[in-house]
């Protein structure tokens, strides 16, 4: 059996290289950002939402169902059917901040962006 | 024993071990901010069968896992993903043992990093999104805090051993 030491001096060297590469794109500004929330499932555009109108977007594919509420100028997804609802969990949107909202099983992506509202929810 | 009867031993308890770990994984249930974040114990056998049987022995069970976890306990609609971090980090983790240059943390922490890299990669390839990628920073950090945990098992583990299993 080949007995590899615990941790060397290369180890350390990648350790810094990936962490130091981790927060400089951690640290860079956020490209989503804006008044619109754009949500798609499986690469294709579901709706776009008027980030500032607070409504209940229900989405309901052959993979799932998934709950995304807007409110207060936060979008959030607030209930899914998947076993782990791990999505639900996420932290919420807003104008400033960005970042998206992501559940793998259903293959559904929320994120924030500029632009026109073309499917106003009801 | 022959040597044969003795490599299927060890592959089979090495499997046994991968998947009761990641059932005892899927019993805690970690709620994060960010998806996929996991402890990858199982990460421990496939690492110590890497060791003591190489790459093909290691790459049959991490497939293995990933499927029978995925079906027994898990969310098949997640295996494509879990497949493509489990081979991507199985690939990294033979390429640094070969290195010779690298310990076990260190090959365990680029595993756990890895793993979470090819997950988002697939998703977001599959998804044609980038927006995914967005969570590769906390996802990169948090896997190698994890394979650090796991990495320095595996060491434990092959100092008790002391270079014999079976």
């Amino acid at each position: 059996m080949a007995k590899p030491r615990a941790f060397t001096f290369a180890d350390a060297l990648l350790a810094l290289v990936v962490v130091v590469a981790a927060l400089l794109l951690w640290l860079l500004p956020s490209e989503r950002t804006g008044d619109t929330v754009v949500i798609a499932v499986d690469s294709a555009l579901y709706g776009q939402y008027n980030l500032s109108i607070d409504t209940v977007i229900a989405i309901d594919t052959e993979r799932g169902h998934n709950t995304v509420t807007i409110a207060d100028g936060r979008v959030w997804v607030s209930d899914a059917d998947c076993p782990d609802k791990q999505c639900t969990h996420q932290r919420a949107l807003t104008q400033t901040d960005g970042g998206s909202l992501i559940c793998l099983p259903h293959r559904l992506v929320v994120t924030l962006g500029h632009g026109a509202v073309d499917a106003v929810s009801s | 024993m022959s040597a044969a009867s003795k490599r299927l031993a060890r592959a089979a308890a090495y499997l046994s071990l991968a998947l009761a770990l990641s059932y005892a994984e899927s019993l805690v249930n970690v709620s994060s901010a960010v998806p996929g974040i996991k402890l990858g114990l199982a990460n421990i056998a496939v690492l110590m069968a890497l060791l003591t049987d190489g790459l093909a022995v290691a790459c049959s069970i991490t497939v293995l896992r990933v499927v029978l976890v995925s079906l027994l306990f898990g969310n098949v609609a997640s295996l494509a993903f879990g497949m493509a971090g489990a081979l991507l980090s199985l690939a990294v983790m033979a390429l640094l043992l070969r290195c010779r240059v690298f310990g076990l943390v260190g090959i365990s922490m680029a595993g756990g990093a890895c793993h979470n890299l090819g997950q988002l990669l697939a998703a977001a390839l599959l998804f044609q999104n980038s927006a995914l990628l967005d969570f590769l920073p906390p996802l990169l950090l948090v896997g190698m805090a994890a394979g650090l945990l796991t990495g320095l098992c595996c060491w434990l583990i092959t100092k008790r051993l002391n270079g014999g299993i079976l």
